[in-house]
């Protein structure tokens, strides 16, 4: 079952938007992944899509048919949440049969249903036991379970596995799409850990500042960010935002010490480029220019993540090989050897500069004006 | 208690045998900690044993004999207060009246509350006001509340009649014909218990988590069926709660029957509280009244065992 979002806007009073404007349309089969800090209003949406809070403005669209004003229980949809929401006093088994029972299925189906359900999540040797004697990655199986018994074809999460050890959340990313992908379910799915949206879905929708800021695939999430928040967001560690002036034809110059060539001329204006911190490397000792000082070592064990400041105080990180040493205060010699992206002093990208490696060269300030 | 360790055959084992004679030695008390005990246990003892051991078993001692009228008791009589007290249709009538009176009470009483309850859950403006009007009646004293509940049941004039002659019913004498009377204090009674009860079981129904209504509304459940499988479950510790306290509560009622009806009229509000209070403070039949508040007090010892027996087992904690 699709789902199409069609400007859709919440408000609690009349100039107080929590969300506006947001459009998508969602395939069937799709794993959609709706993504932003929190605050942003991405549970607000999901609500919205659930029918649990009333939608302001736009029209929602399930299965090419009008849901906006439909009561929760009639969208066809089932939900997980972050809580689990499981009843307490139920068993398993009667946890999963709840909707089932609720909605007066014949006996006879509720249990094909639920046992179905139970061994899909493997918990079959647990099906008599409250969720209070179960751990949380069973409880949530359960949760799981019970969205899976309910045949809804639409299955809407609410940062289901955050209250996991971080060990099962990344089992748990693999377990849950494989089933997504063998039941076909269509998934909406709010995270605020892009990460899990980058591992897992097939389209990330970028919320921020009540407004969608992207929609697309992870890669292109990724490699084509559609402002500076998406840029930031997305990819760890941090790209880095860095100031850029023009200072010639074809050139940029970033925090008054990094020059960038263009392909092209640029009107002149301010300028943000971003750069992922691996994206930049080391000139060799003796080679290049000294331009920043190293401030902290963090070593993530395949790599060094470096936190340094450029000359002219401007932080930046980046990676580096785990078998050179590296001292605080050392001076280093940075270069651009992968994609930048320029833009402009609103955050909105213009234009991206392919890697290719270019020495640096120390720049100051004082030599342009 | 633990008992002396015996001595470790053999000397590797010494070290251990030493250790857990010393442990032993820590669930006995020393002759020095004893008087410690005594010392904080000390206070409770003396208040609980003047105040509720002693009369305790001074009722039951006192249950056996007749006595003169200021409590002293004259003649040893064995179990025929009781067999008398058993035997007396008076007495048959004043169970049957306690009974529906109980039943009435706490009925009403946990079905008003938990709509009250219910209604001052939802999210309306100026429902802040309603809370504080629904749990007003736990400030009100007894005495107050009998002289307005007595304005209000008064014939002609009162609020019910005027309501009643305003819609041409027929006038009700409510505090002074048998079946009016009875249904007047078991209002009262459950407006005076309402603030209480609602207060408990608002505060239960708010600890239910939103999610689980979410989860039901979108998996299908009507308002009802979330009603009872979903909110009475999740309150059913407090319902539980409240039920036993209100139960035990309306068995002791005394003050709105003794300033309302007096048992009357024609011992139609004549419950078992005020039975003992009668026989002893009126009549002097300190014995018999003894007799009545044993029977009394068995019969509250037996309902809530079998609350417990039964109830309990459906409650979910």
């Amino acid at each position: 079952m699709s789902i199409e979002l069609n400007a859709l806007g919440k408000a609690y009073t009349a100039d107080e938007w929590v969300l506006q404007n947001v459009t998508a349309h969602i395939e069937s089969g799709e794993f959609f992944a709706i993504v932003g800090p929190s605050g942003c209003g991405k549970s607000t949406l999901l609500r919205m899509i659930a029918g649990l809070i009333p939608i302001s403005t736009g029209e929602l669209q399930i299965d090419g048919k009008v849901a906006t004003d439909l009561p929760p229980k009639d969208r066809q949809l089932t939900m997980v949440f972050q809580s689990y929401a499981l009843f307490p006093f139920l068993s398993v088994t009667d946890n999963v049969a709840f909707g089932l029972k609720a909605r007066k299925f014949p006996a006879k189906e509720i249990e094909e249903r639920v046992t179905k359900a139970i061994k899909l999540v493997n918990l079959e040797e647990f099906k008599d036991r409250r969720p209070r004697d179960l751990s949380g990655g069973q409880r949530q199986r359960v949760a799981l379970a019970r969205a899976i018994a309910s045949d809804a074809k639409v299955c809407l999460m609410d940062e289901p596995l955050s209250n996991l050890d971080a060990q099962l959340r990344i089992k748990m990313r693999t377990e849950l799409r494989n089933l997504q992908q063998e039941l076909g379910l269509t998934v909406i799915y709010v995270t605020h850990d892009q990460v899990e949206a980058m591992t897992m879905a097939d389209h990330i929708m970028v919320l921020h500042d009540h407004k969608i800021q992207q929609i697309g695939t992870p890669l292109d999430i990724y490699n084509r960010p559609a402002n500076t928040f998406v840029a930031s967001f997305f990819g760890t560690p941090r790209m880095n935002l860095l100031p850029a002036r023009v200072t010639a034809d074809r050139e940029l110059t970033l925090a008054d010490t990094l020059k960038l060539a263009l392909p092209k001329p640029v009107p002149v204006a301010d300028y943000i480029v971003g750069i992922r911190p691996t994206s930049l490397y080391l000139v060799p000792q003796g080679k290049g220019d000294p331009n920043a000082q190293v401030k902290t070592v963090e070593y993530l064990g395949a790599q060094i993540l470096l936190e340094a400041e450029l000359s002219d105080g401007t932080p930046i990180e980046l990676t580096a090989d785990p078998d050179d040493v590296y001292r605080t205060g050392d001076w280093l010699s940075v270069g651009i050897d992968g994609n930048a992206y320029v833009f402009d002093h609103a955050g909105e990208v213009q234009f991206m500069v392919e890697g290719g490696r270019q020495h640096a060269s120390r720049s100051h300030a004082s030599a342009q004006a | 208690m633990q008992a002396e360790v015996t001595p470790a055959p053999k000397p590797k084992a010494d070290q251990s045998a030493a250790i857990s004679r010393q442990r032993a030695k820590g669930y006995n008390l020393h002759a020095g900690d004893k008087y410690y005990a005594f010392a904080f246990l000390g206070p409770s003892l003396l208040v609980l044993g003047t105040f509720v051991f002693y009369p305790m078993l001074r009722t039951l001692y006192l249950s056996l004999f007749l006595t003169d009228n200021v409590g002293r008791p004259t003649v040893f009589v064995g179990l025929k207060n009781y067999i008398g007290l058993l035997t007396s249709s008076a007495y048959q009538a004043s169970l049957q009246a306690t009974a529906i009176y109980v039943i009435a009470v706490v009925a009403l009483t946990l079905i008003l509350g938990l709509l009250l309850a219910q209604l001052a859950a939802k999210k309306l403006a100026g429902i802040q006001w309603f809370r504080t009007i629904f749990s007003a009646t736990m400030g009100v004293s007894v005495s107050v509340a009998a002289i307005f509940w007595l304005f209000i049941f008064s014939p002609s004039i009162g609020l019910f009649d005027q309501i009643g002659s305003f819609l041409h019913l027929p006038i009700v004498a409510w505090l002074t014909q048998p079946g009016p009377a009875m249904t007047a204090v078991v209002i009262s009674t459950v407006w005076m218990n309402l603030g209480f009860t609602f207060l408990i079981l608002f505060g239960a129904l708010q600890m239910v988590p939103q999610s689980l209504y979410e989860v039901s509304a979108i998996e299908g459940a009507s308002e009802s069926y979330q009603f009872f499988h979903v909110t009475i479950p999740m309150i059913s510790p407090t319902l539980f709660f409240t039920s036993t306290v209100t139960l035990i509560g309306a068995f002791k009622s005394f003050g709105l029957i003794d300033l309302m009806t007096a048992g009357g009229p024609n011992n139609a509000t004549n419950l078992l509280v005020y039975r003992v209070y009668q026989d002893a403070f009126l009549s002097g039949n300190y014995g018999l009244a003894s007799a009545e508040s044993v029977i009394l007090a068995v019969i509250i010892a037996l309902f809530t065992l079998l609350q417990f027996k039964f109830l309990e087992k459906r409650v979910t904690y």
